[in-house]
């Protein structure tokens, strides 16, 4: 059909729209009363709707994957502040046994000189509770002047308990307790230990 | 919320949520070594359980540990260790019975080795009731040391908590014992050498504390 041919019907069609439609005076009423019936929309759904309404968001596998490394860092980093120096869980109890870690320097710490008198020792160590009894941990240095070795370490205010490893020159391996410090008793593992105390009243 | 629009990088993001579910538990692994991992699984089983009954009764749990991981670098042998951690439990045991649960782990850990030297607990019960807010632990740790040096425990008990009644310092229980130390390494007798050094200490009382009946001020002794 042609323009010409459908303006006729397009005339009647507009006229038909426009002509008033007949209601009864109560229409109005019942449809408004219809409307109140119905529950109004909360506002809320609208709101979120930015965060809650899926949609695509084009990502590369290199941002994907960086993306990744992020999170993995974050796991890592909430990992570490899971436990705490003592290698105990915030709750004060841990399932399983934790390493009690040896002490990090912090401001209470007091830097602590172990000395040992040892001239034919090829290597000395100062062994202790504040490096899990690790030989290997706090190796000594020997003074240039003479058989004097020594090492300083920050440690904890309290009581430690410790012991010097003495390797000789001739492969034999020897634990000593320091002859400037108080004993600890006898514990039955086979070699004496020293006790020192740090900070006031050693608290 | 769909985050990812293409397969590569839904296998990215799926791959990432299993690399954080398995790294997160790897992370603390890496950051908390198994400390037991030096004692053999016989050791090992034996100082677990220990350490256990010892969470459960309320007792520090870190010394045993120290103690099993001080007897593997001493290449103690199974029965030894296992033996010394078990003393050193049962020493807490008692020091709870003494002097209650109140004490921090440096006094702890000083009133088991009294202990583990022969002072008898009734002796160190004495301290609970001294107690005066000030930790006891170099009383103890000059006393354990005197007892290993010789003094005999009845002696070195005595001597160090009549100090302690009379308000002595950190640097008197000190003194005492560099001194009683050194007349022990010149070669007198250590029980003889306590009760000279014992008359130099300076008497410390504190304005309104009761003096022992030893040590009433019109005591020339004092």
């Amino acid at each position: 059909m042609t323009d010409p041919e459908l303006d006729p019907y397009v005339e009647w069609m507009a006229r038909e729209a426009k002509r008033p439609v007949a209601v009864d005076a109560m229409a109005v009423e019942r449809v408004m009363a219809r409307v109140r019936l119905e529950a109004r929309p909360t506002a809320r759904p609208q709101r979120w709707r930015w965060f809650v309404e899926p949609r695509a968001l084009p990502l590369s596998p290199l941002v994907g994957g960086a993306l990744a490394a992020g999170l993995i860092g974050i796991g890592a980093f909430l990992g570490h502040f899971s436990i705490d120096r003592g290698g105990h869980t915030p709750t004060g109890r841990s399932d399983t046994v934790a390493a009690p870690r040896p002490p990090l320097a912090s401001v209470h710490d007091t830097v602590i000189k172990f000395v040992l008198v040892a001239p034919h020792a090829s290597t000395v160590a100062v062994v202790g509770d504040f490096n899990n009894w690790d030989a290997q941990a706090t190796p000594m240095t020997r003074t240039p002047t003479g058989g004097t070795w020594s090492v300083a370490i920050p440690l904890r205010p309290g009581r430690h308990v410790y012991a010097f490893v003495v390797n000789g020159a001739n492969g034999t391996t020897q634990w000593v307790a320091d002859p400037t410090a108080p004993l600890a008793p006898e514990d039955g593992l086979g070699a004496p230990n020293s006790v020192v105390l740090v900070g006031g009243s050693a608290s | 919320m769909t985050l990812v629009s293409s397969r590569g990088s839904r296998v990215v993001m799926c791959a990432a949520t299993v690399l954080l579910g398995a790294l997160h538990p790897l992370a603390l692994v890496a950051q908390d070594p198994d400390p037991l991992s030096r004692l053999d699984s016989q050791t090992r089983f034996t100082v677990e359980i220990i350490i256990d009954s010892a969470r459960v009764a309320g007792v520090p749990t870190r010394p045993l540990l120290l103690k099993a991981l001080e007897g593997s670098a001493k290449h103690a042998d199974v029965k030894r260790i296992i033996a010394a951690v078990r003393s050193q439990f049962h020493g807490e045991l008692d020091v709870r019975v003494a002097l209650g649960s109140t004490l921090n782990e440096s006094e702890w850990m000083a009133a088991v080795s009294a202990l583990q030297a022969g002072v008898p607990l009734e002796a160190l019960a004495k301290f609970r009731g001294e107690r005066t807010g000030k930790p006891f632990t170099r009383a103890l740790v000059v006393l354990t040391d005197l007892i290993q040096r010789g003094v005999p425990v009845q002696e070195a008990s005595s001597a160090i908590m009549q100090l302690w009644q009379r308000g002595a310092a950190d640097g008197d229980f000190y003194g005492l014992w560099k001194n009683v130390e050194q007349d022990i390494i010149s070669g007198q007798n250590p029980g003889t050498a306590l009760q000279q050094r014992m008359r130099e200490v300076p008497v410390h009382v504190a304005p309104g504390s009761k003096l022992p009946a030893s040590q009433e001020p019109d005591n020339p002794s004092s």
